[in-house]
């Protein structure tokens, strides 16, 4: 299907649909309001999106940037995102044995783009913006991208939430590092939650690094090795 | 939300002097200038100042020479960002001695001027917009880097609603009351030094209203943080005039 965004009248439709879904979760998505000129419109004539299934978020991330790289200012685009998330919403919602689905937040499918707490949380804008702050060497960041499509994770939650970490290529490097197995390219176990060598405390621990240290203009194995030995275990 | 500590003494660089001017071009490309004034933190003056330019995951990093030696670089185009809306700023000073890369000096959160200078882009204390919000008429929001005061989208002129005196005189005093429990009692922070926290700011707010420098601290009981912040409700309701206006249009609305 060509490129398309939804108006105002279409992404009020798809909040609908998302409020309904709450209530009845085996509504089908409006499918319609996709192509629909009173509810969509065209944003470029040329670029075809498939339908298909992907891997995890950096294949994702991947493929739109791909697509979107002839585009200008599609990271903030308002329409694309919601048009394209009801465009792949069978695979970023499945349904369970009995047809029910579960849409979260709706940060997932309309991005939340002025709220820096919630804006990573879109579906399809959080891996590519990601996948884009490393362009450079996208792979850096594999520990917030390599997840399934419809289930972020808690890496994600934990640090892509604060700018100076998400955007930090050291940063991004140490969590690949230690948090995903490179021969699986999977989370280790003991990545996420609330224990030591956790995510989410290599986010508190770097959250007051931060205060004291300039954590841009450190390398990663400088930074490194500045963590606590609760680390070790995942550097091993 | 965690507290971080100061271990070093990292100094607040004051917002006033740090002013940044964005000009957008006809292609969109976006330059910004800058005008710093740090010779008062008595800085080493081999500290490398680095200006930077960030909004989510966007981010670019300028290097502005030393402390002795500030120069602009001659590049200074925001490739990185392909709109000037949200985009904001922080200058870092970095010790080049011993141990290196020490932050010896920072302001964070800087807004932006045109260049034209019609337009002003620097941080109200309590940012307002519209949103879905269910059956409430309003709501502060703290889930952002600052709080919002949220309006129901559903109301359709919600900017006349936000300046209205009927709204003014019955939910601002609300919000500030809300917005000081948050930040004394909730989160337990006490400090007015942080120029890049919204707290900091908030609390320095109260503080001009009281005309006071006391400021509860963490032994503070519980009633005496409550008296505090009705204090500085009180003296925001006085400075406002809050209840003459509301009496008058009380009156306007009976007649």
């Amino acid at each position: 299907m060509k490129l398309r965004k939804l108006n105002n009248a279409g992404i009020k439709e798809f909040e609908d649909y998302l409020d309904q879904l709450k209530e009845q979760p085996a509504l089908a998505p409006p499918k319609n309001i996709l192509t629909d000129p009173l509810t969509s419109e065209i944003i470029d004539a040329v670029i075809e999106i498939e339908e298909r299934k992907f891997a995890n978020r950096f294949e994702l991330a991947k493929y739109l940037d791909e697509k979107l790289i002839a585009i200008p200012s599609m990271e903030s685009n308002k329409g694309f995102w919601p048009w394209l998330s009801l465009y792949y919403f069978e695979i970023l919602c499945p349904a369970d044995v009995n047809g029910r689905r579960n849409p979260h937040e709706k940060a997932r499918w309309i991005p939340a783009f002025s709220d820096f707490r919630k804006y990573y949380r879109h579906l399809l804008a959080g891996p590519y913006r990601i996948y884009r702050a490393h362009i450079d060497k996208p792979e850096r960041a594999l520990a917030l991208l390599c997840g399934p499509i419809h289930k972020p994770g808690d890496i994600v939650e934990q640090l892509a939430s604060r700018q100076e970490l998400v955007t930090n290529k050291a940063v991004m490097e140490i969590a690949t590092r230690l948090y995903i197995n490179p021969k699986t390219g999977t989370p280790r176990k003991g990545a996420a939650g609330k224990s030591g060598g956790s995510a989410r405390r290599l986010a508190e621990v770097l959250n007051q690094f931060d205060v004291t240290w300039d954590l841009y203009s450190m390398s990663s194995e400088n930074l490194q090795s500045m963590l606590p030995k609760e680390f070790n275990k995942f550097a091993a | 939300m965690i507290r971080r500590l100061n271990y070093t003494k990292r100094k607040s660089i004051n917002h006033q002097d740090v002013a940044i001017a964005l000009n957008v071009q006809d292609s969109g490309s976006i330059t910004f200038d800058t005008d710093l004034h740090l010779s008062k933190y008595e800085l080493p003056p081999g500290a490398t100042v680095f200006v930077e330019a960030y909004r989510q995951t966007s981010w670019m990093r300028f290097n502005y020479g030393t402390i002795g030696a500030i120069s602009s670089p001659t590049e200074r185009t925001l490739t990185a960002f392909d709109s000037p809306e949200g985009i904001l700023f922080r200058v870092r000073v970095t010790s080049t001695d011993s141990p290196k890369g020490i932050l010896l000096a920072e302001a964070d959160q800087i807004g932006f001027r045109s260049a034209k200078g019609e337009t002003e882009n620097r941080m109200p204390l309590l940012p307002v917009k519209p949103e879905d919000i269910g059956n409430q008429v309003y709501r502060i929001d703290f889930a952002s880097v600052r709080p919002i005061l949220l309006i129901n989208a559903a109301v359709a002129d919600w900017k006349a609603v936000a300046r209205s005196r009927e709204f003014f005189a019955l939910v601002y005093p609300t919000v500030l009351r809300e917005i000081l429990v948050r930040i004394i009692k909730i989160e337990k922070y006490f400090e007015t030094e942080d120029e890049s926290d919204w707290r900091s700011k908030w609390l320095t707010y109260a503080l001009s209203l009281h005309g006071s420098p006391d400021l509860p601290g963490e032994d503070t009981d519980v009633d005496a943080i409550d008296d505090w912040v009705d204090q500085a409700v009180e003296a925001f309701c006085k400075d406002n005039t809050i209840i003459d206006k509301f009496i008058a249009l009380w009156t306007e609305v009976g007649e």
